[in-house]
């Protein structure tokens, strides 16, 4: 193994080469399946699959999974990267099925709301027509409001809240050191969720903290029109690629008459 | 589906990636875990073919209306190749005995063995990896992405990529020099 290694790159590439390539009609294949066929393919392709038993063997696994496909979800579950496995949805609909996750969340926002030592805003009224994001989270039977540079632990549960004195879209994204940025909510979907105007209103998503690096950001961004996913990823990225420390400048986010809010959260 | 999809997807740009992803990943992840049947196992293989598709196999279609059926017959085609390829390393795994003399086999099927053997080692080591890291080594060593590329495709910086990929490297030398 070890005179080997000089070719580690090369048998990385052979062992992805050995299960990729197409065939030349796949296009064609896939044509034959749904009956769009071009003119003359069809005889064609029929001479090609009497020779060929791989793609005999996709022709029927396509037909035998046709249901599979025809009948699966657009997309399983919001799409993110590694980082996803350390976070983990938590506060979301299905989970307040049963009472006792209910009363707790009442219980939360009405211990958070105002909490004594954390008034909401700092004790400043929220100006109009602005849009504040709140975090709450629930760490060893304490509930507290999240400031700027807490240091929360593993197993913190986030909770998140906005008031916002007129209707808009809000998007809600996790990023730490390494770059890796994971979306809270909306949950699913490619752009921000609509929000109406309310104070302290709840959010569905969260997520239970495991373990992660020293500096890690809460991103809120609240605008009057809905802001793509990948605009989103873009502004969190310029941030990340511009901060200082573990201090990420919502100027840096690069969107105009977006209202971009950072919550720091040390490790 | 757009008719301008596959014009911007042959142009490699994000958002359109994001749009077919948003539109058939689902779909994908769906037959392959009906012919995988290990989900972990399948929900990789979909990323990969998602990732080769986005970033080679898109050349290769030529009908806007045909897209769609093209990434279904691309992911049966792989999973029918993992499928057998799994088989045939368990099938392997079984003859390669390192008590076996190897006087008794042919010559190729003792390279054919040891070649497999590679592979199988390898990719053994490149399970020990993280999803995030193996994605990254599979866009620079099969689709030969650039690190900026690699980083818009992860979503982290071209830096972030850079290093990533040398500390992967470095781990799996590690993990091939071990005693299997």
């Amino acid at each position: 193994m070890i005179s080997r290694l000089d070719n580690l790159q090369a048998e990385l590439a052979a062992l992805y080469t050995a299960d990729a390539g197409g065939c030349a009609r796949d296009e064609a294949l896939g044509r034959y399946l749904t009956g769009q066929r071009e003119a003359g393919e069809r005889a064609e392709l029929e001479g090609h699959l009497e020779g060929c038993a791989e793609c005999r063997a996709v022709l029927a696994a396509a037909r035998e999974t046709e249901a599979v496909w025809d009948a699966a979800p657009l997309a399983p579950r919001a799409e993110q990267p590694g980082i996803w496995a350390r976070l983990v949805r938590w506060w979301s609909a299905p989970r307040l099925a049963t009472a006792a996750a209910a009363a707790a969340l009442v219980m939360l926002a009405v211990v958070v709301w105002p909490p004594a030592d954390r008034p909401v805003g700092d004790g400043q009224l929220v100006p109009k027509g602005a849009w504040q994001l709140h975090v709450a989270a629930e760490a060893d039977g304490r509930t507290f409001r999240v400031a700027d540079g807490d240091r929360l632990a593993t197993g913190t549960r986030l909770g998140l809240f906005y008031s916002a004195d007129r209707d808009g879209f809000g998007m809600i994204l996790y990023a730490d050191e390494a770059g890796e940025i994971v979306r809270l909510v909306p949950a699913m979907g490619v752009r921000s969720a609509p929000l109406t105007a309310g104070r302290q209103v709840r959010l569905p998503d969260g997520a239970v903290l495991s373990p992660g690096s020293d500096c890690e950001w809460i991103v809120a961004l609240f605008s009057e029109r809905p802001l793509q996913d990948d605009q989103a990823r873009r502004a969190v990225r310029r941030m990340l690629v511009d901060r200082r420390g573990c201090g990420l400048d919502p100027a840096a986010a690069g969107l105009p008459g977006v209202v971009v809010q950072v919550v720091r959260v040390l490790r | 589906m757009d008719d301008q999809l596959l014009e911007r997807l042959r142009t490699r740009q994000p958002e359109a990636q994001l749009e077919l992803r948003a539109q058939l990943f689902g779909r994908v992840v769906a037959v392959c875990t009906r012919m995988i049947r290990d989900p972990a196992l399948a929900e990789e293989a979909a990323e990969d073919i998602f990732m080769d598709f986005a970033f080679q196999h898109v050349d290769r279609v030529r009908d806007p209306s045909a897209l769609a059926a093209y990434l279904r017959v691309m992911t049966v085609r792989r999973c029918l190749r993992l499928r057998e390829r799994r088989a045939r390393q368990d099938e392997l795994g079984e003859l390669a005995d390192p008590g076996q003399d190897p006087s008794g086999p042919e010559e190729s099927l003792v390279q054919s063995l040891d070649l497999d053997k590679r592979q199988r080692r390898l990719a053994e080591c490149l399970g020990r990896l993280s999803e995030k890291a193996r994605r990254a080594l599979r866009l620079r060593f099969h689709l030969e992405q650039t690190q900026e590329a690699i980083g818009t495709a992860l979503g982290f910086s071209k830096q972030y990529a850079g290093r990533l990929i040398h500390r992967s490297l470095a781990a799996l030398r590690a993990c091939l020099e071990e005693a299997p």
